[in-house]
């Protein structure tokens, strides 16, 4: 990232070699199509270009950073096709950002074995919420309105479904945290 | 904290706080979330934390190849971005402008200049600062000297203190913006500069950290057709539209 910064477009290459495939696939899980997935990424990796100066290493990881770009891009992409407004977010001044980074401290292959074991131990309706605000991109109430469940149903079962998935990666991060 | 608040705290905090983490908040649930959390450093850890989850949930994935097209088109992107040509990239950035350079606005460009004179200093006095960024704002500065159309940027209640001068060179349809006294920003939010024509924007570029508050940027696109050139604060990465509070604008 080092590089990066300072514009040094081999460090571009190998962000790009490294992570563009999960960042493919998240995009494509949100906007559902190849060549739409594919300008997400493209403008990933330019975001991150032109704004790497401001990537904190002490808040994460680059992979973590980049996903969530392209997640925001995905979903803003997504919700702007589907006529939806895009949803605001806080100042990030007040919020805490001193938590571990699962993708910086754990192994990819380790990580992506206890994620899916943590979702797959969710009840349906709790994955199923969590799944569809993490990869749709809607508010509390579309996700309401779009599966006839109740809004403080929608509601209960998205912070379940995260609490569950804190506690259970929670315990992966201390336990790579003390092998560290 | 409200009342209402009090009495449901902590879980119906609690599922604010997750669908924070997650982008799924409502405007009202936001707006009860925001006026909270400065007082509560439970929900500020639990945001920290889901925040940790969310950004490990794609781990789940099957990763996806692209096709090599994309890489090419993204590197050629960066490439063009920051291709200089050799008359900006050797300008001096300290050239004596010639008199009709400072005929509009003085006030204005005579406090952009200081700042990044001051700027350029600390720059040169940081070794770990990014050439690149140096080397924008010394192809800026050549603009400036060389003269050209100027247009003036307003802070608003969001910025009082911000101004801003959008210079750009003859024959060059992609004009510099430089910004002074724009508040800090924290690392999850940029500066993002846009071009609107009849009330439509389009995204023009985002602003590199700056120095003392003072930022500088070639847009990304011609002014065109544009009527107005404003700066709006948007979250990591930009946006496609503008999202957040507007800090500077200025008619063309």
């Amino acid at each position: 990232m080092a590089l990066l910064q300072r514009r040094d477009l081999q460090a571009l290459e190998a962000l790009y070699d490294r992570h563009h495939r999960l960042a493919l696939a998240l995009a494509y899980r949100v906007v559902g199509d190849r060549d739409s997935a594919e300008e997400v990424v493209q403008e990933t990796f330019l975001a991150a270009w032109r704004q790497s100066a401001s990537y904190r290493p002490d808040r994460g990881g680059a992979r973590g950073w980049l996903l969530s770009i392209a997640r925001h891009r995905a979903i803003d992409r997504l919700r702007k096709a589907r006529g939806l407004g895009q949803v605001a977010e806080l100042d990030e001044s007040l919020v805490d950002h001193r938590s571990p980074d699962l993708t910086q401290l754990v192994h990819e292959g380790s990580l992506r074995e206890r994620v899916a074991e943590a979702l797959a131990s969710l009840p349906i309706e709790q994955r199923e919420a969590i799944e569809l605000a993490f990869y749709g991109g809607p508010t509390h109430t579309e996700i309401s309105e779009r599966t006839g469940v109740p809004l403080g149903t929608v509601k209960g079962r998205v912070r379940l479904a995260l609490e569950k998935l804190r506690l259970t990666l929670a315990d992966l991060a201390t336990e790579m945290g003390g092998r560290a | 904290m409200s009342g209402e608040l009090e009495k449901t705290h902590p879980e119906e905090l609690e599922e604010l706080a997750a669908g924070y983490a997650l982008g799924a908040l409502d405007a009202d649930d936001l707006a009860r979330l925001r006026a909270h959390l400065p007082e509560c450093d439970r929900c500020r850890t639990l945001i920290a934390e889901y925040g940790s989850v969310v950004v490990a949930l794609p781990a789940e994935l099957d990763e996806m190849e692209a096709s090599p097209e994309l890489r090419d088109r993204i590197l050629e992107a960066a490439g063009a971005k920051w291709e200089t040509t050799p008359t900006e990239r050797f300008a001096a950035p300290f050239a004596r402008p010639r008199a009709p350079l400072w005929a509009l606005p003085l006030s204005a460009l005579l406090a952009v200049a200081l700042g990044l004179g001051y700027w350029n200093y600390r720059l040169q006095q940081q070794l770990a600062i990014q050439t690149a960024v140096i080397e924008d704002q010394q192809r800026a500065l050549a603009v400036v000297a060389a003269g050209g159309r100027q247009w003036t940027l307003a802070g608003t209640d969001s910025a009082p203190r911000a101004g801003g001068v959008l210079v750009q060179a003859a024959g060059d349809p992609r004009p510099f913006l430089f910004a002074h006294d724009l508040p800090d920003l924290p690392p999850q939010q940029m500066y993002q500069a846009w071009i609107i024509a009849a009330g439509t924007p389009q995204e023009a570029g985002l602003l590199p950290p700056g120095q003392a508050g003072t930022h500088v940027v070639r847009l990304d696109r011609p002014l065109g057709s544009a009527d107005t050139v404003a700066v709006t604060i948007e979250p990591a990465g930009g946006s496609r539209s503008p999202t957040g509070r507007i800090v500077l604008a200025g008619k063309l």
